[in-house]
């Protein structure tokens, strides 16, 4: 049996401002290592809320939520930033690198941060994880110099430089036009199949998703399908 | 300080990366205080130099016979204290962004797009 990297028991989450609204009721799965899943549901239904809670980066919820069995409920802030370090990948819509650093530099930030690996051993990863990429040759320049689609690969060479347990995905192709989306479903498809890679997106293209191992479908933040 | 509201996107891309708020705060400390060390440097050789020339201008004065120019007082102390004082200034400018910056949400600024 393969084992969960990541559980979610229950969760919900309120927004209080002013009102108290429930976004999220009771969020129940669990995700096998290696499975690639995809998130769908119509906007406003609580999506990104709930990628915020499992990437660790949001704690104002209810429930309970364990990364590669970790309870994470009680865990103080610098131990949630070494978890999403170590163990999350995370790519967001709007490509997101640091625009005062060249391609390389960006991808190898959360393995400095990590620290377990040397500057040059980080950096032989770097260009490793770009060429599966395929942009290798962007490597030295600026992060605002290569285009969108050229970005979004990068923040996901980025995501893999510590090898995480997840990649954990907000629209990752929201912003790319058609060519480029494609691009971005066949990478996921390849980490999944050939490297084992466990990825959780959300999307709310449905045909990406229908491409993916698994559905968790939401509806104003109950699972309706999974 | 003025830069820490143009560098919000990127601390929120380096919290969501695992950096954590403390690890935020020492970056933007050592960035402030090696602007207060290469400020305060600079002061020093352009205070130096000024010293140099206003040292050179004539001065005379039937009160003070044996000066002929400008007294100029090249105490080591004044030097050590005007490092120490652009140091402290720079970083405690900086106090209140630093916590600003290691308390940025980036949920917030991730979903703000
Ligand atoms: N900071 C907030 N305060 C109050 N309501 C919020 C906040 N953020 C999101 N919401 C609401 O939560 C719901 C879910 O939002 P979201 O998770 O972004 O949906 P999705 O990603 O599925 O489009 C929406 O109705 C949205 O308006
Ligand atoms: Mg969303």
């Amino acid at each position: 049996m393969e084992k969960n990297v990541l559980e979610a028991k229950a969760i919900s989450k309120f927004f209080h401002d002013p009102k108290t609204v429930q976004v999220l009721t009771d969020v129940t799965f669990d995700l096998k290592a290696g499975e690639f899943t995809s998130i769908i549901g119509k906007s406003g239904c609580g999506k990104s809320t709930l990628l915020y809670i499992l990437s660790t980066m949001d704690t104002d919820y209810e429930g309970e939520l364990y990364i590669d069995g970790e309870f994470l409920g009680d865990k103080t802030e610098a131990h949630l930033a070494h978890v999403r370090n170590a163990k999350i990948g995370f790519v967001f819509q709007f490509h997101y690198l640091l625009n005062e650093f060249n391609v390389l530099q960006n991808v190898m930030m959360p393995g400095l941060k990590l620290g377990e690996l040397t500057a040059a051993e980080i950096e032989h990863n770097a260009y490793e994880k770009l060429k599966v990429l395929g942009i290798q040759d962007e490597a030295l320049k600026k992060a605002n110099q290569i285009s969108g689609g050229q970005k979004q690969r990068v923040a996901i060479a980025r995501a893999l430089i510590n090898d995480p347990s997840i990649i954990m995905a907000d629209e990752p192709t929201g912003n790319l036009d058609h060519k480029n989306s494609e691009i971005v479903f066949e990478i996921f498809k390849e980490l999944a199949e050939e490297y084992k890679q466990s990825l959780l997106v959300v999307t709310h293209d449905t045909d990406f998703a229908n491409r993916t191992h698994r559905i968790i479908e939401l509806l104003d933040g109950r699972v309706i399908r999974q | 300080m003025f830069w820490i509201n143009e560098k919000v996107d990127s601390i929120a891309i380096l919290k969501a990366t695992g950096f954590s708020g403390m690890d935020v705060s020492l970056i933007f400390i050592t960035i402030a205080l090696v602007i207060g060390v290469f400020g305060g440097a600079l002061g020093l050789v352009f205070g130096f130099g000024l010293c140099n020339l206003i040292d050179m201008v004539p001065f005379d004065t039937d009160a003070l016979p044996t000066i002929t120019t400008y007294p100029i007082n090249y105490d080591l102390r004044y030097y050590v204290i005007a490092v120490i004082f652009s140091i402290a200034a720079t970083y405690f400018a900086g106090y209140f962004p630093y916590r600003k910056a290691s308390k940025i949400d980036p949920v917030e600024i991730i979903r703000g797009k």
